[in-house]
């Protein structure tokens, strides 16, 4: 599944998914180019999985909302609600340690 | 001057995590701080750069790349999203850190009395006379990493299908006990990646079949878990349609892309490459250049430096790193020099800045700093810095024209 580029509040929708990520990204931010590619990936490889991505330089509100100051920020939702966040551009390995926290912690 | 405080933390891998302390000179583009970082039984100094959105291309151009980086999302007073910056590493020595973070302490400025210290280049090295090491200059694509993009490619468009039988590679979407998962939620195990705390259930799944339960251990937990789902992924064909398909400039076919890949690879080589020359070439100045200084005011210089080093070690207590003084005092002296070299080089090769655009960039930046609600700090100093960073930038342009001649204008093109 290709990462959905979410725009306005579409974000408040998408992290209804039973399992979902938003990568809060912005302009002039070479971390989230670094990122992007990584986490494309497992978008791809991670089916049952929703993977999105919102620019928060033009829409804020989700910044707001999840206290994000900082990008790329990945917020990490199970049905709806914010489970874990991560800052800068980690590799994939630690991607998947995030995922794995998503998925199985309490 | 006024100061932003930021925490720094270090994580490398197996490693662990290490918080140091810097100075975000709001609005300018540098955090000048000694970082110290252990490596093969010794410290090294890492300079860490701050750069804001209209930070110097040049620069950032040699810095880009060096760790992890993080772009900072600041509003005004009215709310307004004013600036954005990124975080970049100047390495003091060549390293591989990775990981960096930093943390903005909201409110946690102060007006920065910077020590000044006096010094001069009694006789600068000859910039050209360096020799630049040739594995320094080779940049070469492994086609092994080709090879691995285009199976990645594969991967990424795979075809999905319901199967009954686990097997490596597969997703299984199952149901766990109430004990286990109360929320009852789906459990997805993926079977082909490597998943933190699923290792053991993966192993457990291979081969079971769908409506099967199995006991397992996921995230050190005992769990109970029943298949509901089987999915199979079938990595497709890279065929010149797939390719071109995916509408990357110049792409028309799979021999497009390769090509597309290798000179995308051997881009980011060079920029790395670029990195360690400059690193190089600034370490060679400075420890072959002859310097004048009075020591005994070096000596209380790098005792204030170390003061506040200190002082920040003490506030920070477990968090902070315990560095060799004699590796601090290395750091802060070194940093001096540089300074005076990069001045020295500029004078000897008759480059001048223009004051007017060093005006200009001050102003600029008090600007920025008022519409950020911020103390404006004295003009005067804000050129100097100004002026300061373009002889800086005129080195940087000049290292790159060097590295330029060495490779016949070819640096980079594989």
């Amino acid at each position: 599944m290709a990462t959905v580029e979410l725009k306005n509040d579409e974000w408040k929708e998408f992290k209804k998914a039973e399992y979902s990520i938003i990568d809060c990204y912005g302009e002039n931010c070479v971390a989230c180019v670094i990122l992007a590619p990584i986490y494309d990936a497992l978008a791809d490889e991670m089916g049952e999985i929703a993977f999105g991505r919102i620019n928060i330089s033009y829409y804020p509100e989700i910044a707001d909302t999840y206290r994000v100051d900082a990008m790329p920020t990945l917020l990490y939702f199970r049905n709806g609600e914010l489970v874990n966040q991560s800052v800068g551009s980690i590799d994939r390995e630690e991607l998947l340690a995030n995922i794995s926290k998503m998925l199985y912690e309490d | 001057m006024v100061c932003v405080r930021v925490r720094l933390l270090i994580e490398e891998k197996n490693q662990g995590k290490h918080a140091c302390f810097a100075w975000f000179f709001f609005p300018y583009e540098k955090i000048f701080i000694k970082i110290p970082r252990e490596t093969s039984q010794r410290y090294h100094f890492l300079v860490i750069s701050l750069s804001l959105r209209f930070a110097i291309p040049a620069l950032l151009n040699h810095l880009k790349g060096c760790a992890k980086l993080t772009s900072y999302r600041v509003k005004n007073k009215i709310g307004e999203i004013c600036f954005l910056c990124n975080i970049e590493l100047y390495l003091w020595n060549s390293c591989d850190a990775r990981n960096i973070f930093l943390e903005r302490i909201p409110g946690d400025r102060k007006i920065w009395e910077e020590n000044e210290m006096n010094g001069v280049v009694s006789k600068l090295y000859d910039i050209d006379s360096i020799v630049i090491p040739e594995e320094l200059l080779k940049v070469s694509v492994d086609e092994q990493q080709i090879t691995d993009e285009v199976k990645q490619l594969a991967l990424r468009y795979a075809k999905e299908e319901k199967v009954d039988v686990v097997s490596s590679g597969d997703l299984v979407c199952a149901k766990a006990d109430q004990k286990s998962y109360p929320d009852g939620r789906t459990i997805l195990v993926y079977t082909g990646l490597q998943m933190p705390g699923a290792e053991v259930a993966v192993d457990a799944l291979i081969g079971k079949h769908q409506g099967e339960k199995i006991e397992t251990v996921l995230n050190g937990k005992n769990v109970t878990l029943v298949i509901e789902k089987i999915v199979r992924r079938t990595p497709v064909e890279v065929t010149d349609e797939l390719a071109a398909g995916m509408g990357l400039e110049d792409v028309t076919d799979l021999e497009s892309y390769k090509a597309y890949l290798r000179k995308k690879m051997a881009a980011d080589q060079e920029m790395e490459k670029s990195k360690e020359i400059t690193r190089y070439i600034l370490d060679q100045m400075v420890e072959n250049s002859t310097f004048t200084y009075d020591e005994a005011e070096m000596e209380n210089y790098v005792q204030e430096e170390l003061k506040k080093y200190q002082q920040e070690m003490s506030e920070y207590g477990d968090e902070m790193e315990d560095v060799p003084e004699d590796e601090i005092k290395e750091g802060i002296i070194a940093q001096e020099k540089q300074t005076w070299m990069v001045k020295a080089f500029c004078e000897s090769k008759g480059i001048d800045v223009d004051t007017s655009s060093a005006e200009e960039e001050a102003d600029r930046m008090i600007e920025m700093m008022q519409l950020m609600g911020e103390d404006i700090p004295d003009r005067a100093e804000m050129i100097a810095m100004s002026v300061q960073d373009a002889y800086f930038g005129a080195l940087l342009d000049y290292i790159d024209k060097m590295v330029e001649e060495k490779k016949g204008g070819t640096y980079g093109n594989c």
